[in-house]
């Protein structure tokens, strides 16, 4: 199992949006054009220049109102499924020993097959730069012994970074303290693909539903069939992958994000 | 703040951050804690986790704050000192106070005057065609020795505590439910939360903001908390006091070294004409006694800083060079004077009033009749711009280019990282912040800007005999040549140093030319020199806003003392001298601070001192049994008097200083839908209302429904800092109002559209956030729906919008003048 | 051969039936992340949040003279490297396009701005203040030495340092400024 994690306690966040500036800052990524509907929330979902959402969500509670306000991003599972979908050698990837899953913006080559995989709906296609984007862990800075951007900023300490076995021992003792408060308060995540779990998971105060999180995350119905039945069948379908991406590759050059990316950098 | 001055002796925040870690009980109310001030939170969020504390959060809206609170209890805007009032009274009624705190640490047993008198929400000494008080009949009654007679039980019928219980008793649970629309349940849950904490063996803090000051009497809502901690025993105890959260980085700093019109560095006080003839008139209507009878020294010594060697004692230390006030220079009246052309010129650095300033309308009134107008900011923001028409954002601003005058020159702006300086935090941390990055282009520190005009000014008055030309000609400019060594010389000059060597009992305690350690060393006779006494030691040795010895993490009560430098003398928790009994033991082991070792040597050899885990903020070797002396550092001071800046040394509960009553008394904001249910008057009676012909007053047949204006996390007061950051614009795009579903059903409107809203002063659009975190109150029987509109937005920048402070009145507190922004009044209409 | 995304997935659904991609990626370490960090090599500078007053610690990393990124200063006590999403954007303050780098003019009735040079504009701000603080300027008032300059006002701020503070209150009252104030009272 890997050892780092991401453990987001909603119960703590007061929806500052620290979490997606500092992730913007980090990666240096850009604006989106936003728009006001009714809510603070503003930005729908995430897109690829924002790899980190705070929802906000109203609902009646005792007499008075609870505002449901939810940091979110990528889950990093293990055996995730978009690393399963991914036709591409390299171009997503979990390590190993600290558990994120990541994109090589330069190795992608845009099938959105993970985009379809992804229970949570994730990875988000660029269509000027042709490749998926999405949260990275900052692999940059966890590998190099730095906590992620969004956790470091969180003035709450609502998102935490740290060990993996730490954190869940940490969020099984919130949970408790939260149940007198928030009675179906529980752990999401860890409990996903049958134990495998995610390498980000949340204290959450309703059900998963509530917040639009599928109870169960599973793999989209076709990537099981042809990852876990077919795969072992076709050999050589994995040249032909191969092959594509060469020649994706030698007609495109690498998927360079900085140069065609919309407005990048500062605005 | 005065409303903490006149109760505690300092107006400002009386403990920090990290001590709110320390709370058993918090009520936040005025103030949205959590998203304006996040990472402050933390320590709230702290208390909750570690400490077990209940979080409380009182306010008409519920907000990111209330979200992560155990409980929101919503109130009517306007309506904060009944619902405190009716703390007090609960508190007396259940004698639920802290009693021998009361009675020896607070003015509780004090006379009060026999002219005293207070009548259908009016104090005795009002003249109502002013609108002003006499206080005369509110001060202590003096005994045959000169001094305020005092009863110590407690019982005298004109004791401050028997006045105090007969004020508030009018304020009782079902008057108080009728003027704020608040639960009768949820109102006592409060009470008896905070009641909780009269035990020593506890405390809890109030955290407010601007939510208790913008308004008509907003001094008074400060006041009336005060007196609360002050029941309760919370002051100088880690985890109490009144924490006043700053909004401005550097708010409490601009404040102290008095960017303000009433005042000078280290509160001093702008000589008044009139009052202030000449020097020793000026010094001679100081305070008698407390800390404040060294205020010659200060005084001389800011003298000595600013004119130099042209400062003597035979010409009064160029005292004559200060300007008098003649009544009020406040910015709503800066704003009203320049309206009526008589001032022709304005410097603004680091502000954009067409978008901050009440009363928009106003604002652009007084720019447009400007001759010239200097802007120094990072982006050309509303006010460097104010005379082009800008079409964006709902009904945009609209100017005749060609009518307007003035000449406008925008110099650009050096940002925080770009230069070293430092900033006082909201708990008087003086922190240090080092030059990172270059400057792109022209742009310069504002330090660089203020010196190269002050030089160029002397340039011009080189020469000349004008006696009104000195002090130009003689104040001290010289900062050196190296532009990024000038914010390390001025603060050496702030702290102040010795001109000659300064001496106690004939020894030299300090040789001419060094830093002063302390303010204690500072003189009257010219013989040192400091720019504000109360951030001295800040600069002795060495730099101590720059020191980073933290302390480790969890350790104790937080004090952090080898981090920065906290004035004055580096106290973290302001009267901690109240935390120990009047034996100098501590009142609690658990709230301990500070504690007399009576076996400690000190360096004269005398036996005795105060130690403990912050600075006392107390005479250091006072003992606690020391009768008040005459003479020396601390005039009528005893050993067992925490409040060493007020001359009796205590905390007030009766307070004669303020110009709106001794006592916090409900009235109506000035612009209301309801009648003061308490008594007939109606509003303050000395409130301040701005004549001109901007600021009609508006009344609820026009104008039915109660607004209340407030800021966001994702922007920065008028958004010159915010809205031009894409992220940020991202967050926050759109200039919108918050409504009850309730209101907007009745009115046909649904979420995001664009509305009207408008007061007697004007109108703005904005789209509509519908909301639960909204809802209609009964007040007095009549159903009152608010409104929420942050007022952030304005026609330049990323994200634009309407200036949400067109809608605000000239209105001002009687004592600061700040305006009424948290309730007015206006009508909403769909559509835009 | 137009190898677009499109085409591409047609060729490899052709070939293989959308059965076999992505055979090989397995989870294993990947090493394209650990490379070095953007703020390698700069230099690391204390400095504050420019917002409110918490005053949260911010670390500058800076390599030559151009700031490539800030965040939360972790040894800091109150912020203990927090920052909210104001002070998270603080680098986009300093690093901006919409920034000032040239004093900006405008003329009496004119619709448009200009640019000026630094030390001119300077200069004729001195005038200026000269020119309004000897016409306004009242030295007695009902007989009494007041020594006011009731014609210009100095608006500003709470957003800047306590040494700039103390400059403007020094060089504003002995100008004779009385209409001093800034944000405190709004």
């Amino acid at each position: 199992m890997p050892k780092l994690a991401m453990f987001v306690d909603v119960t703590k966040c007061v929806g500052c949006r620290a979490c997606t500036v500092a992730c913007k800052q980090w990666n240096k990524l850009p604006m989106d054009k936003t728009h006001f509907t009714g809510s603070y929330q503003n930005l729908p979902d995430l897109t690829p220049t924002t790899y980190r959402l705070v929802t906000f969500k109203e609902e009646p509670f005792g007499g008075s109102v609870s505002w449901h306000l939810l940091s979110h991003s990528c889950f990093h599972c293990n055996d995730a499924p978009c690393v399963k979908a991914c036709p591409v050698p390299g171009a997503m990837t979990q390590s190993a020993d600290k558990g994120y899953v990541a994109v090589d913006r330069k190795k992608c080559i845009g099938c959105k097959y993970c985009v379809t995989a992804c229970p949570w709906g994730i990875p988000k296609y660029e269509s000027k730069s042709e490749v998926v984007a999405k949260c990275t862990f900052c692999a940059e800075r966890v590998e190099n012994n730095l906590t992620t951007a969004c956790a470091k900023s969180c003035p709450t300490g609502a998102i935490a970074f740290g060990d993996r076995d730490g954190l869940l021992a940490a969020a099984k003792k919130r949970v408790e303290a939260s149940k007198k408060i928030f009675p179906k308060a529980q752990i999401y995540g860890p409990g996903a693909y049958g134990g495998k779990g995610t390498n980000v998971f949340y204290l959450l105060k309703e059900e998963p539903s509530f917040y639009g999180l599928p109870p169960e995350p599973v793999a989209s119905a076709a990537l099981g069939l042809w990852k876990d039945v077919l795969r072992p069948l076709t050999g050589w379908g994995i040249g032909a992958t191969v092959i594509g991406a060469l020649i994706h590759y030698l007609a495109k050059g690498p998927a360079d994000y900085e140069e065609k990316g919309e407005g990048h950098g500062r605005s | 703040m005065p409303g903490l001055g006149a109760s505690f002796g300092r107006g400002a925040m009386t403990n920090h951050f990290i001590d709110m870690k320390n709370a058993d009980v918090i009520v936040i109310m005025g103030s949205n804690f959590a998203e304006n001030h996040p990472v402050g939170f933390q320590w709230v969020m702290e208390a909750v986790e570690k400490n077990n504390a209940l979080l409380i959060h009182v306010d008409p809206r519920f907000t990111r704050t209330s979200a992560v609170a155990h409980k929101h209890v919503p109130m009517r805007s306007g309506s904060d000192i009944a619902f405190l009032g009716g703390m007090i009274n609960h508190l007396l009624a259940g004698g639920k106070i802290d009693r021998d705190y009361v009675a020896n640490y607070t003015n509780a047993p004090f006379i009060i005057s026999d002219k005293y008198a207070f009548n259908e929400g009016v104090f005795s000494g009002l003249d109502a065609e002013k609108r002003s008080y006499n206080p005369e009949s509110w001060q202590y009654e003096k005994g045959p020795d000169g001094k305020p007679k005092l009863d110590p039980t407690l019982k005298h019928p004109r004791s401050v505590f028997q006045l105090l219980k007969a004020h508030y008793s009018r304020y009782d649970i079902e008057t108080v439910v009728k003027i704020t629309g608040t639960r009768k349940e949820d109102v006592l849950f409060v009470y008896d939360a905070m009641a909780s904490t009269s035990v020593p063996d506890r405390s809890g803090f109030f955290a407010y903001a601007m939510g208790w000051t913008q308004h008509s009497n907003g001094v008074q809502h400060i006041r009336t908390a005060a007196m609360i901690q002050l029941l309760l025993g919370n002051m100088g105890v880690p985890g109490g006091g009144i924490n006043a959260l700053r909004g401005h980085a550097n708010v409490q700093g601009a404040t102290d070294l008095a960017v303000l019109f009433h005042d000078l560095p280290g509160y001093l006080g702008l000589p008044a004409q009139g009052a202030h003839a000449n020097l020793k008139e000026y010094l001679d209507k100081g305070p008698k006694a407390g800390f404040w009878v060294n205020r010659p020294a200060f005084v001389v010594s800011l003298l000595k800083a600013w004119y130099g060697d042209a400062a003597r004692k035979e010409n009064d230390f160029c005292f004559d060079y200060l300007p008098k006030s003649k009544g009020e220079h406040s910015f709503q009246q800066a704003f009203n004077v320049m309206a009526q052309g008589k001032i022709k010129g304005a410097v603004c650095l680091g502000q954009n009033p067409m978008g901050a300033g009440p009363n928009a309308g106003q604002m652009f009134a007084g720019l447009s009749k400007l001759d010239w107008l200097v802007s120094v900011d990072f982006f050309v923001n509303e006010t460097a711009e104010f005379w082009k028409s800008n079409p964006t954002g709902g009904l945009g601003h609209k100017a005749d280019p060609a009518a307007i005058k003035a000449e406008v020159f925008v110099f650009p702006a050096a940002t925080v990282v770009e230069k070293s300086g430092s900033f006082t935090n909201s708990g008087r941390w003086i922190q240090w912040h080092e030059q990172g990055s270059k400057s792109p282009g022209d742009a310069k520190t504002d330090a660089v800007f203020t010196i190269r005009l002050g030089r160029e000014l002397k340039k011009l008055y080189a020469g000349s005999a004008e006696k009104k030309d000195r002090p130009i000609l003689d104040m001290t400019w010289d900062y050196g040549e190296k532009e990024e060594e000038i914010p390390a010389r001025v603060l050496k000059e702030i702290n102040g140093y010795a001109v000659k060597d300064v001496l106690k009992d004939g020894k030299a305690v300090v040789k001419a030319g060094e830093q002063l350690p302390s303010f204690i060393f500072m003189r009257d006779d010219g013989s040192t020199a400091g720019g504000c006494w109360i951030y001295t030691g800040v600069f002795a040795k060495e730099n101590k806003a720059a020191s980073r010895k933290a302390d480790k993490p969890g350790e104790g009560i937080g004090s952090n003392l080898g981090w920065s430098f906290a004035w004055p003398a580096n106290r973290r928790i302001l009267y901690n001298r109240a935390s120990a009994d009047l034996s100098g033991k501590p009142r609690s082991d658990r709230k301990k601070v500070i504690w007399w070792d009576a076996g400690a040597v000190n360096p004269d050899g005398k036996k005795g001192k105060w130690a403990g885990l912050d600075v006392p903020d107390f005479g250091a070797t006072m003992a606690p049994d020391a009768k008040p002396s005459d003479k020396g550092l601390f005039v009528g001071i005893g050993g067992m008097h925490p409040f060493i800046m007020n001359p009796e040394g205590r905390g007030r509960l009766f307070a004669a200083a303020l110009k709106d009553g001794p006592f916090p008394e409900h009235y109506e904001p000035v612009e209301t839908p309801v009648d003061n249910v308490l008594s007939k008057q109606k509003s303050s009676p000395v409130a301040k209302i701005y004549k001109s012909d901007k600021n009609p007053i508006g009344t609820p047949d026009k104008y039915p429904y109660v607004l209340t204006t407030y800021r966001l996390t994702e922007h920065h007061l008028a958004g010159a800092m915010t809205r031009n950051l894409p992220w940020l614009a991202e967050l926050m795009p759109n200039l919108f109002f918050e409504i009850s579903k309730e209101l907007a059903s009745e009115l046909g409107i649904k979420p995001g559209e664009m509305c009207t809203i408008s007061s007697a002063r004007g109108a703005i659009k904005a789209q509509a956030c519908v909301t639960d975190r909204l809802k209609p109150m009964t007040i007095a029987g009549r159903k009152v729906h608010e409104i929420g509109l942050p007022w952030h937005w304005g026609f330049k920048g990323i994200a634009v919008g309407d200036v949400a402070n067109t809608l605000v009145a000239s209105v001002g507190d009687p004592n600061v003048f700040i305006q009424e922004s948290k309730a007015l009044l206006c009508d909403v209409k769909k559509g835009g | 051969m137009d190898v677009s995304r499109r085409n591409f997935l047609k060729l490899a659904g052709a070939v293989s039936a959308g059965s076999a991609l992505g055979g090989l990626s397995m989870a294993r370490p990947i090493h394209a992340y650990a490379k070095d960090l953007p703020t390698k090599g700069a230099k690391e500078v204390p400095t504050l949040c420019p917002y409110c007053a918490v005053g949260c610690g911010q670390i500058a990393h800076v390599r030559d003279g151009k700031l490539v990124n800030l965040e939360g200063d972790a040894s800091h006590p109150i912020s203990r490297g927090r920052l909210c999403s104001k002070g998270a954007a603080t680098y986009q303050m300093t690093v901006n396009d919409r920034r000032l780098t040239k004093v900006l003019y405008r003329a009496p009735g004119a619709s448009e701005w200009q640019e000026k040079p630094y030390d001119w504009a300077l200069q004729e701000v001195a005038k200026r203040f000269k020119a309004t603080r000897d016409a306004t300027f009242v030295e007695k008032d009902g007989g009494a030495l007041v020594n006011r300059c009731d014609g210009i006002a100095w608006i500003g701020s709470a957003c800047t340092d306590n040494e700039e503070c103390y400059l403007f209150a020094k060089l504003a009252r002995s100008a004779g400024i009385v209409s001093l104030e800034h944000q405190a009272r709004l």
